[in-house]
């Protein structure tokens, strides 16, 4: 009985040190691949965001999510619209800026070297339009001096005894392949008069005796000027621009 | 007796590798990676701006290792999971100018992204031209204004510009010239000419000055993204001879020489 048992305690612990000896070996053969560990953890981004236009609510709490080699932390903006990450690991990282109802930003390329403060640039965020507005036909485009000032008037199929707004981004290239993704020139289209879309023509650049065309969307046109590059794609956004809602393209001849 | 012979095989064979095969590859500290985002503009000889700036290969060097890519016909490049460090880069194509850049610091994690700027201040790309095709016939300098005749080997251009090296001592080197000036001619009576600024040289009046020079075109900028500006990289420090290379410059004229004017 008692050899019975010493075999048995003997098998136990061959059996026991097999296991040992594979989990180490395992862990040896797996053990690279892991996450990254950060060299440094003292790095502080700091930045600001705000509405584009006043919310009653103010400028806080807007999303601010970083993205970098560690994972993803978010915060809100202040009264004031800023924020701050503490604590971060070197490394480069994105911030993606949201608030619902408004467009969304993201800011690529910031670099954290360790035992640095940086400040990611000002951010502007701008309202979507809402739901309701739909993109009416574009009828034709022709040029027209009003007063002195020179104009290049889309007339649109809106009625005509109707007044509304209809927030729009108009965007303009020698091709009739225009689009958001490829234009020359942008321009804020909300309708000025009635049914028409008035553009001065001191805002376009293209060579007289060039055939212009133009398409429309749907598009929160406080964007115009500020826009913003996304910079890993390389192409300028409008953040509030709904692509589905568009008119068809209408042309005219640069005067 | 069999199982136990396979038990011992199995656990020495995971053991060796283990042992051998699992972090055989050298570790880097930090040991990120991330993707490393660039764009690129092309140029003719005359800085006209091309319409497709793809095919232009990129070459990445870092500690040991150099890694390819090509720009799409945007001019954007892109290397995927580029481990962290500081690389220099080539840039090259047929008929181009090679451009290199030095220092690139690429962390690792999120994309680095090369020149562009989130909200549209102080764009900058690598701008690639290609090679000047210009000859220099004659140049010369009288009085205040600079003339010269080229041969050309496609359309002739209605304006260009000179790369001019200048010393007051005959047969110097690159690096011994006492000034660089970027010089426009403009075609006109069949010739090319202009007036010369001479305030900004620091040489004495009646001094004999010494030139050679090169045809070289530099856009400076152009408009992108929008009517956002864009200015061009398109020129790097050579820190082994000291000196500004400038990727697209045409062959050196023959040294001629003009008197300081009053």
């Amino acid at each position: 009985m008692q050899e019975m048992n010493r075999t048995s305690f003997l098998l136990f612990i061959r059996n026991s040190l097999f296991v040992l000896f594979m989990v180490t070996a395992s862990g040896s053969l797996f053990s690279c691949g892991e996450d990254p560990e950060p060299l440094t953890t003292n790095s502080v981004l700091k930045g600001k965001a705000y509405l584009a236009y006043y919310d009653e609510t103010g400028y806080d709490g807007i999303r601010v999510l970083a993205s970098g080699p560690y994972g993803q932390t978010s915060t809100l903006t202040d009264t004031y619209g800023h924020f701050t990450f503490s604590g971060l690991g070197n490394g480069t990282y994105f911030l993606e800026y949201s608030k619902d109802g408004c467009g969304t930003l993201r800011q690529y390329g910031i670099r954290l070297f360790g035992y640095d403060t940086v400040w990611a640039q000002e951010v502007q965020l701008f309202k979507i339009p809402g739901p309701d507005y739909t993109m009416p036909s574009f009828i034709s485009a022709s040029s027209e001096t009003i007063d002195g000032t020179a104009y290049i008037i889309i007339e649109t199929s809106l009625p005509e005894a109707s007044y509304s707004y209809l927030p729009t981004m108009l965007f303009m290239d020698v091709t009739s392949e225009v689009s958001w993704k490829s234009y020359e020139i942008s321009y804020p289209g909300d309708l000025d008069h009635y049914n028409d879309i008035y553009i001065n023509l001191e805002s376009l650049s293209f060579k007289s005796g060039t055939r212009v065309y133009v398409i429309g969307y749907i598009c929160n046109p406080l964007e115009y000027s500020s826009g913003y590059l996304d910079t890993y794609l390389g192409i300028s956004l409008y953040s509030t621009l709904d692509p589905s809602k568009y008119s068809n393209v209408v042309s005219f001849i640069m005067p | 007796m069999k199982f136990r012979k396979i038990h011992l095989a199995a656990a020495a064979v995971f053991l060796i590798c283990g042992l051998s095969g699992g972090c055989r590859e050298e570790v880097l500290l930090p040991d990120l990676e991330g993707d490393l985002v660039g764009y690129v503009y092309t140029f003719d000889e005359f800085a006209n701006l091309m319409e497709d700036h793809g095919d232009v290969l990129v070459s990445a060097y870092g500690v040991g290792r150099v890694y390819h890519t090509h720009t799409d016909v945007n001019g954007r490049f892109e290397y995927k999971n580029l481990r962290s460090g500081t690389y220099e880069l080539h840039l090259e194509k047929p008929g181009f100018g090679t451009l290199k850049q030095l220092g690139i610091q690429h962390l690792g994690g999120e994309p680095t992204i090369l020149g562009l700027n989130f909200n549209g201040t102080y764009h900058t790309a690598f701008f690639l031209y290609q090679m000047s095709t210009a000859q220099i016939a004659y140049l010369t300098v009288e009085a205040d204004t600079i003339s010269g005749v080229f041969d050309f080997t496609g359309e002739q251009p209605e304006g260009l510009y000179l790369l001019m090296y200048l010393s007051n001592e005959p047969d110097f080197s690159r690096q011994e010239a006492k000034y660089v000036i970027y010089q426009y001619l403009r075609y006109s009576n069949g010739r090319y000419q202009n007036a010369l600024q001479y305030w900004q040289f620091p040489f004495e009046t009646g001094e004999e000055i010494y030139c050679r020079a090169c045809v070289i075109t530099l856009r400076g900028s152009i408009s992108d993204f929008g009517n956002q500006r864009v200015y061009g990289v398109d020129t790097y420090f050579d820190y082994d001879s000291y000196l500004t290379v400038y990727p697209n410059a045409g062959d050196e004229s023959d040294q001629f020489s003009f008197i300081y004017p009053e």
